[in-house]
């Protein structure tokens, strides 16, 4: 056994993990927020140039000469300038169209995602607040906060109509069966729209300008549910209810507008992508992407022009994860290597 | 159950029982009983490597925490969340949960998170501190695959009435200041003590901040904490020993931000309670030593910035009965009964473990004239899980003067902590329990010549883990039975004593070599195989050169810790460190008075480094400390 052991003997500098330099950022590019290992501030950004297949690892750092910070949440483009969400780290990055940094805004508690209601303004949502932060753009800084009914926000949209622009945001409550309104002229909450399930956390808009809502929390029992929204009457136009024992996790509308639901059950290590057309009234019976036992499907996004499908593997969210991409049929075309923890997508337009 | 594991529970059924029929028959009854001397809790060796820390390992860190003694002193890894925070234990390779800490009988594990803070043990409440490295199975009151630490007090009758008194004061560089008394009472059929601790600290330093790339002081690091330890033991009669032991603590601190947060409003506050009462008794050729405890935690953890709070409190009521009967002088055979209930409360979750294990363990010493024997073989149920047959063998030897051989081998299981069960949200009620297979092996060597006194100790050993409890996940983590784990490694612990003129010289010097790399693939596209387990050095060398003249001791300290991969694929580590402290103490007596004064510069080069990624340590600092005492 000692002799095997000597024999067996590394060297205890490890190798360093070569990164295969740098490419430009362009139409076909995507941009994938890798969270990293939970307190351990491994954030990281890779990019993927879709035009050569060729991917870049930890982008960010490589250009600024620092990291990230703790767990990168979401990314958001407004004009030319990239906004980096950071959820443990309570800031946001702000970057240039080349990804180096410009400015950073802070004191943002556990924010989560952002959406620009124009150009100058933007909402942040956030966790452990019963607020969502309303950000100035021309100087980056936190202006206004505006209080709702629970201490978790997720994603939110933007409605315009004739009456004005109003944001509609996801309270994850599972107290909570309704979306909130307010009104992004005037900061203001304005409504609140009740939905087919409790702990609302996804949210897209359909070109039709009605809303898909994916809902649920099945640790506390709230059943995932997805609801259809017409928000100019507030009226249900459908809800259908998952297996109880999945997870919702993300939602998706692809260029048809059909949805995906990334879904998963913990205790038995199993994800899926569930594919609801538009039209449907019950829950599919079957995943249209399986992932192997064991995956752990972290991730969601739809390419806006060819409606491929972008899905994140987390693995053990110790060790770097896979992105696949998938064609519209569900069938597997590409995987490419990304930082800890890939959750989030930007395509580059 | 499957055919293997069958198997194996068959043939060490045969092995035990062989074992125990072959030398009861061929021991001589008629041997005259060896002296009986209750077996303590603390002085436990079934022939692995167990290494016991004397006053000249103990002399730096008296006045700290084992933190200090075993991070410098032992070849275990010490993964330190702070200045004056979370401190955990993890020996060969093992996870926390895997390492158990034992005081005076029952084990003092959290039972929800399956750890002992060892920042909140001060080296000077124990006067036994014993490590035992590996599965100690056949000893262990709750035997642990990693290891486990052995901790008690001492309690020796005095044949008239004896008073002891003592106190001592340390003040830190990072404004923190630790008061200490005791007081001890020893009579022919009693024993009485009390240790009190205060520890006050600011834990103020200045740091570069590499994530950052800037200089930074720490914030938000104050703590403060009190305990109060009782001992007490009484003769009841020549055969008969009653003890009885409690121990509170208090302890409030702020947890500071890692490197890559910009501030945090986070603190904890844990009260515990631990309190055992154990008795002892012997007859003629049988011994049974009983133990009961307690122990109660309640964890407060408070987050102003994110506005959390959780409140916890577990309990745990430990029983353990081991009887023996030595057929004579080389023939022991011991049976023991163990219970635990543990509970815990916390949100809305009330839940309960029930466990009850017994254990026979047969030893024969003298076969064959030069071959010593342990074997066992544990049985447990659960309320919740199944949990398997145990069984273990060690030989031991002394082929050649001087060198004591052994080699061991042994099953052993560790059951899910009640977070990793329990845990809202997340927890796993499906989860069972991690199981080994251990085998070790090694040898002793002693020598004393011409005043120069030789100890090494060797060992290698190669643990399998299977079902190793692994948490994933990111705003919600939950615990799955995924990996297979395989610790192997080599340790080294050379002592060396001399006298070079009117100086007396003793180096100690430990080496450990741990590989423990994951072994299956636990799912498509894991890199995680054949790569090292996270946080776990692959090397570690520890050096402390002591001199010791007239009333003066010096001793330097030096360690070496590899580096530390934070993935479990290899990819990113930390920095590897070299540290240097010196510790100096000057004694002197008057009358019956003696007071000593130390002073100890820890960091002397000022290396910039991390315990725990984010979580930057201090660099040169020191402690002035004063103590007196006095014997009557």
């Amino acid at each position: 056994m000692t002799i095997s052991l000597f024999l067996s003997c590394k060297k205890d500098k490890p190798n360093d993990v070569s990164v295969a330099g740098l490419g430009a950022i362009h139409s076909q590019t995507l941009l994938v927020g890798n969270e990293g290992n939970f307190g351990s501030g491994t954030a990281t950004l890779t990019q993927i140039d879709l035009s050569t297949n060729a991917s870049y690892q930890n982008v960010y750092a490589q250009l600024n000469d620092e990291g990230i910070g703790d767990v990168l949440q979401s990314i958001t483009r407004v004009g030319n300038a990239y906004y980096l969400v950071v959820n443990n780290s309570n800031k946001i990055i702000v970057t240039d169209n080349k990804m180096r940094k410009t400015s950073e805004i802070k004191n943002l508690n556990q924010a989560r995602f952002m959406l620009a209601v124009n150009s100058n303004k933007a909402y942040v949502s956030s966790i452990y607040n019963y607020k969502i932060y309303v950000i100035d753009l021309t100087n980056n800084t936190k202006v206004n906060e505006i209080n709702v009914d629970s201490n978790w926000t997720e994603e939110m949209v933007l409605l315009s109509d004739a009456s004005g622009d109003y944001v509609y945001t996801c309270n994850y409550d599972t107290a909570i069966n309704y979306i909130t309104k307010i009104n992004a002229n005037t900061d203001q909450v304005v409504d609140r729209i009740t939905i087919g399930g409790y702990a609302p956390s996804r949210i897209v808009k359909s070109t039709d300008n009605t809303l898909w809502i994916l809902a649920g929390n099945n640790f506390f029992n709230k059943t995932a549910t997805l609801t259809h929204l017409d928000p100019s009457n507030n009226q249900r136009l459908s809800t259908i209810t998952f297996n109880p024992t999945w997870s919702p996790e993300h939602l998706a509308i692809d260029r048809n507008g059909d949805l995906l639901v990334l879904v998963n059950d913990y205790n038995n290590n199993k994800s899926g992508i569930y594919k609801v057309p538009k039209n449907a009234t019950a829950a599919p019976s079957t995943f249209f992407i399986t992932a192997s036992t064991g995956t752990y499907l972290y991730g969601l996004g739809i390419e806006p022009v060819t409606n491929d499908i972008f899905v994140s593997d987390a693995k053990d969210f110790t060790q770097n994860g896979t992105v696949m991409r998938y064609n519209s049929n569900g069938d597997l075309i590409q995987s490419w290597p990304t930082g800890i923890a890939p959750s989030s997508f930007y395509f580059v337009q | 159950m499957n055919k293997s594991l069958h198997i194996n529970k068959v043939l060490g059924a045969i092995l035990f029982l062989c074992l125990i029929a072959c030398n009861t028959l061929n021991a001589q009854l008629h041997d005259t009983i060896r002296t009986v001397n209750i077996k303590d809790y603390i002085i436990l060796n079934d022939g692995g490597y167990v290494q016991q820390f004397d006053s000249i390992d103990r002399v730096a860190s008296e006045q700290g925490s084992l933190v200090d003694l075993l991070g410098q002193g032992a070849n275990v890894q010490v993964k330190n969340y702070g200045l004056s925070n979370l401190s955990t234990l993890s020996i060969r390779g093992s996870s926390v949960a895997q390492t158990n800490v034992q005081w005076n009988g029952i084990s003092i594990q959290n039972a929800m998170l399956g750890l002992a803070d060892i920042s909140l043990l001060p080296t000077a409440f124990f006067e036994n501190i014993a490590l035992a490295y590996g599965d100690e199975s056949a000893q262990a009151n709750e035997p642990a695959m990693g290891g486990t630490l052995f901790l008690s007090g001492q309690q020796r009758f005095t044949d008239s009435a004896q008073h002891r008194y003592g106190v001592f004061s340390q003040y830190e560089s990072f404004e923190n200041i630790r008061l200490g008394a005791r007081y001890a009472l020893s009579k022919k059929n009693l024993t009485f003590g009390v240790k009190a601790l205060h520890n006050q600290g600011n834990n103020t330093y200045t740091f570069y901040n590499p994530h950052k790339k800037v200089e930074e002081e720490i914030s938000n690091a104050q703590n403060s904490q009190s305990q109060f330890l009782a001992d007490a033991s009484f003769k009841l009669s020549k055969s008969q020993k009653l003890r009885a032991h409690l121990w509170y603590i208090q302890n409030k601190r702020e947890i500071p931000p890692t490197a890559f947060e910009t501030q945090s409003l986070k603190q904890e506050q844990n009260t515990i309670i631990r309190s055992v009462l154990s008795h002892s008794f012997y007859k003629n050729r049988f011994t049974l030593f009983s133990t009961i405890g307690f122990t109660q935690d309640q964890f407060v953890y408070q987050d102003d910035f994110t506005l959390l709070n959780t409140e916890a409190q577990v309990q745990t009521v430990p029983v353990h009965i081991n009887s023996s009967y030595y057929f004579n002088d080389k023939n022991i055979l011991s049976l023991k009964m163990n219970g635990k209930y543990s509970s815990i409360e916390t949100g809305g979750v009330d839940e309960q473990l029930n466990r009850v294990w017994s254990r026979i363990i047969y030893e024969r010493t003298k076969f064959f004239k030069h071959l010593d024997v342990t074997t066992h073989a544990q049985w447990e149920s659960t309320n919740l899980f199944d949990v398997p047959l145990t069984y273990g063998v060690t030989l031991r030897a002394n082929p050649i003067k001087n060198i004591n051989v052994y080699a061991k081998y042994g099953t052993n299981y560790r059951v899910p902590t009640l977070n990793e069960l329990y845990y809202f949200p997340g927890g796993n009620e499906l989860l069972e329990p991690e199981n080994s297979k251990n085998i070790e092996g090694g040898f002793d060597f002693l020598l004393n010549v011409k005043g120069i006194k030789v100890a090494n100790h060797f060992s290698t050993y190669s643990r399998q883990v299977e079902n190793w409890i692994v948490w994933r996940g990111a705003s919600i983590f939950f615990p799955s039975n995924l990996a297979q784990v395989w610790s192997r490694g080599l340790e080294n612990q050379l002592k060396v004593d001399w006298q070079l003129g009117r100086t007396k010289h003793s180096s100690n010097i430990l080496y450990a070599y741990t590989l423990a790399t994951s072994e299956k693939s636990n799912f498509v596209g894991d890199s995680s195989v054949g790569k090292q387990v996270p946080y776990i050095p692959r090397y570690s060398a520890r050096w402390n050169q002591t001199v010791r003249f007239k009333n003066i001791l010096l001793q330097w300290q030096q360690a070496y810790t590899g580096y530390r991969f934070i993935t479990t694929d290899e990819t990113i580590y930390i920095e590897p460190y070299h540290l240097s402290n010196l510790f100096g103490q000057y004694n002197f007596t008057r009358n019956k008075h003696v007071f000593s004064i130390q002073l100890r510069v820890n960091n002397i080069f000022g290396t910039n480094y991390e315990s725990l990624r984010g979580r930057i340590m201090p660099r040169q600092n020191y402690a002035i400390g004063f103590s007196w005492s006095k014997a009557s």
